[in-house]
């Protein structure tokens, strides 16, 4: 149990939440995006509903983040009538994927193979469920109040205009409408709003950010960190990490990081919520305001048009609980569902007016499909450190980044592929020795060696971006539909040969700075994880100036209903190579002033 | 800038030395531990003797030593047990039957005996036979002593045992700030 007592909100039963109403703004989705235009717009004195999928956790019950493995009859595993897909499920077989597992109750994604996963098992869908087809692919969805945000890796980055304008860099694509000086005072503001630790390294293609505390690195990093710095010329920094570590003296719902670590237990969680979450992070505070209401176990699946004025009146929605449908209605309607429930909504969402889905005239509506591409991953050990004395490494929730070096300018061009990856790893002992099952042996040996290297192990793996490409799509299946009676996506989607090339690289880098460092190489991993696995779908509704090539407009706003917003990484027009939850925010917090300014002028 | 309601340095104290409590025993009493462990006699899904038989080949997998107690006194093919007896799945089931059986006849095979028969110098040889090809197995019984193997050490090192006697893991506590190491005081440091 936790020692720091902090206050929550308790939301009302659904069916007494009014939808008699008109609202001034309705969101769907109460993730990243979600809770900060929830946040925004409260804060500019508008009257808001928020439809969530999922119920309200009792995070501090559910997930438990101190409890020891022992003190759990499974070790934090999962009951035996859930499966839990793993990446040869993946590969093997073809979505829907739960149609192969008919005997077990609950099939579920790969996000619950980690060490803790019954303490989150609600906060994911089952597969069962929540079915999807096409190509191979790994969809996490997490359908309660927060989402994702819940579970999160915590990895917070900015983009720059490296990014933004990459297209004009490597002649690939499109650049988006938008340059780092529109979005960098908002990344200043969620940075003050929501806490960011990490070090200032003045690097152009990675923006710092407004810093807390920032988490130490291991023993294993700082020695790399001026190995590689030497060497290679390459940045070795803390993770930096969406984590308040000086607290938020205006958020009453967080504590500050109190270092208990095993932060990699549980699928991520923080039940003193030191790492951001968008309930407390986000809704609760907005909820404080008094203009806010939330309607949980709500599933959207259309937004409801006026086809005389063109204009959106509302949303349509399943109750979770019961199936019965309603509707809502707002004078503006903001999807924030995650980037391919949003542009699932809108493809559902076809008329007469908008015969291939709303928003899409542009017919780029589900396309452009982007992500992070991983799975190469080298594991080793610092030998320095084997039998070293026991002291505490584990109590941070991150450990190290490797910020892109590739493509960034000519001595760094490289031939084989465009863009670039960053490197995020960690060391040190952590709660479970992972090479106890990684090492070979027995008996006196074998034992002593997994006591010796539990304080050595060091791993590494990439993250690289994925090209957006027009036939990298989703769209509607005619045939299949979800629990709720919903047609599902259809994915047709695979890496290409920049991500392969790019993979091979990450390897070649890796055992590069492990080299330099000195570090013994144990393992490594050259393949892509299945398509998906990074949990960083972006695109499919994508953001420009032109109407007949994208889907909003630089302010996430349709271009062909003026008062229908989509905040998501769906308006993403590239992935980069960051992890997207802090531009995600930033862009969702600028869009969400912009609508509000809007609104009060009556151009809405 | 501050937030929740801060614990005192005093309160932390008062929970690391709670977890620290539950480790901190003299080597005698360890070792004492370690040698009184005795097997499992009733499985929840094996039989005692299939229950026996995989008892015996986890303390071979992770013995006790000075240090801490083994699998046997981590219970550790308890724990598989139980996971067995509420596993829907038969297939997986009758694995676990099979790989056990396998181990009990190679020890035939190889010494006349089943595993609970043979020498303390046997059961050594016995665990080179099948362990022998262990990154790339062969035959079924190697096959076997896989699946055992990263069964028992899941269990061990998520056991009581395995985190503080064993490995001495110090985290899982409230710290007012972790330490680490600081960057900007080391060669290649803090970039200004």
């Amino acid at each position: 149990m936790a020692l720091i007592s902090l206050p929550t909100v308790t939301l009302p039963e659904p069916a007494t939440v009014s939808l008699a109403k008109v609202y001034d703004v309705l969101i769907v989705g109460s993730g990243a995006a979600g809770g900060m235009a929830a946040h925004a717009l409260t804060a500019q004195g508008l009257d808001v509903l928020l439809l969530e999928a999922g119920r309200q956790v009792d995070f501090e019950a559910e997930v438990r983040s101190l409890e020891w493995p022992y003190d759990h009859p499974r070790r934090g595993k999962l009951g035996p009538d859930t499966y839990v897909l793993n990446e040869t499920d993946y590969k093997r077989l073809k979505p829907p994927y739960a149609q192969s597992f008919g005997r077990y109750t609950n099939v579920m994604s790969w996000q619950q193979l980690g060490e803790g996963p019954d303490y989150t098992k609600q906060f994911f869908v089952n597969e069962k469920e929540h079915p999807y087809t096409g190509t191979n692919f790994s969809w996490v969805r997490s359908r309660v109040l927060g989402g994702k945000t819940n579970v999160w890796g915590r990895l917070s980055l900015r983009l720059s205009d490296y990014d933004f304008k990459a297209a004009s860099r490597d002649g690939y694509g499109v650049d988006w409408p938008i340059s780092y000086a529109d979005v960098a005072p908002y990344y200043d503001k969620v940075d003050r709003l929501l806490g960011i630790s990490g070090v200032t390294e003045n690097l152009p293609w990675l923006p710092d950010s407004i810093y807390q505390r920032s988490m130490r690195l291991n023993a294993a990093e700082v020695h790399m960190r001026g190995r590689l710095s030497e060497k290679n010329g390459w940045v070795v920094t803390p993770f930096r990490l969406g984590v308040t570590t000086e607290g938020l003296a205006h958020n009453k719902y967080r504590s500050r990081c109190y270092g208990r670590g095993a932060c990699f237990r549980r699928v991520g969680g923080c039940d003193i919520h030191a790492a951001f979450d968008s309930p407390t992070g986000l809704i609760y505070p907005a909820w404080d305001t008094g203009r806010l209401t939330v309607r949980t176990n709500a599933t959207v699946h259309q937004v409801l048009m006026d086809a005389n004025t063109g204009k959106a009146t509302g949303v349509a929605f399943v109750d979770t609980t019961s199936k019965k449908s309603y509707e809502a209605r707002a004078k503006v309607v903001v999807l924030a569902a995650s980037t391919l429930e949003s542009t699932r909504i809108l493809l559902l969402s076809k008329s007469r007016q908008h015969p291939n889905g709303l928003g899409n005239s542009s017919g780029h509506l589900g396309r452009n499909l982007c992500e992070h591409v991983l799975g190469p991953r080298v594991h080793g050990i610092c030998k320095d450190r084997v039998g070293a004395a026991r002291s505490n490494e584990d109590g941070r929730p991150g450990g190290f980044y490797i910020p892109r070096f590739r493509n960034l300018d000519a001595k760094s061009k490289e031939k084989d592929f465009i863009r670039g990856y960053g490197l995020e790893g960690s060391s040190g002992q952590e709660m479970f020795p992972e090479d106890a099952l990684k090492l070979t042996g027995y008996g006196q040996a074998y034992k002593k060696k997994v006591r010796g290297h539990a304080g050595a192990f060091i791993y590494m793996y990439g993250l690289g971006e994925v090209l957006p490409r027009y036939e990298s799509r989703v769209e509607i299946d005619p045939q299949v539909k979800d629990a709720f009676g919903i047609p599902v996506l259809r994915f047709s989607y695979r890496y290409g040969d920049n991500e392969k090339k790019m993979c091979a690289d990450m390897v070649t880098s890796m055992q590069e700075a492990f080299d330099a460092s000195g570090f013994e190489i144990t393992r490594v991993d050259r393949d892509p994880l299945v398509e998906g696995s990074s949990v960083h779908e972006l695109g499919t509704a994508r953001m420009g100036s032109d109407p007949k090539t994208s889907v909003l407009n630089p302010f996430q706003q349709a271009h062909d209903v003026k008062n229908l917003f989509v905040v998501d990484g769906a308006g993403f027009v590239s992935a980069a190579c960051q992890n997207p939850t802090w531009t995600i925010m930033a862009l969702a917090w600028r869009s969400c002033d912009y609508l509000a300014g809007e609104l009060k002028r009556g151009n809405i | 800038m501050s937030g929740g309601e801060p614990i005192t340095r005093r309160q932390a104290l008062v929970v690391a030395a709670g977890a620290a409590a539950t480790t901190a025993l003299p080597d005698n009493v360890l070792a004492q531990a370690a040698k009184t462990g005795v097997a499992p006699t009733t499985g929840k899904f094996l039989t005692s003797r299939e229950l026996a038989i995989l008892d015996e080949v986890a303390e071979l997998i992770i013995p006790a030593d000075a240090q801490s107690g083994g699998a046997r006194v981590a219970k550790c093919a308890e724990y598989i047990d139980a996971r067995l007896a509420e596993s829907i799945d038969p297939d997986w089931r009758q694995s676990w039957k099979d790989d056990i059986a396998e181990i009990d006849e190679i020890s035939v095979a190889m010494f006349g005996r089943p595993l609970l028969q043979a020498s303390p110098a046997e059961r050594q040889k016995l665990m080179e036979r099948i362990s022998r090809n262990e990154k790339n197995p062969k035959d079924n019984v190697e096959h076997s002593f896989v699946t055992i193997k990263w069964w028992v050490a899941e269990a061990y090192y998520t056991s009581k045992i395995g985190i503080h006697d064993e490995l001495q893991y110090q985290g899982n506590v409230y710290l007012d700030e972790f330490i680490g190491t600081d960057v900007s005081a080391l060669p290649g440091g803090q970039r200004k």
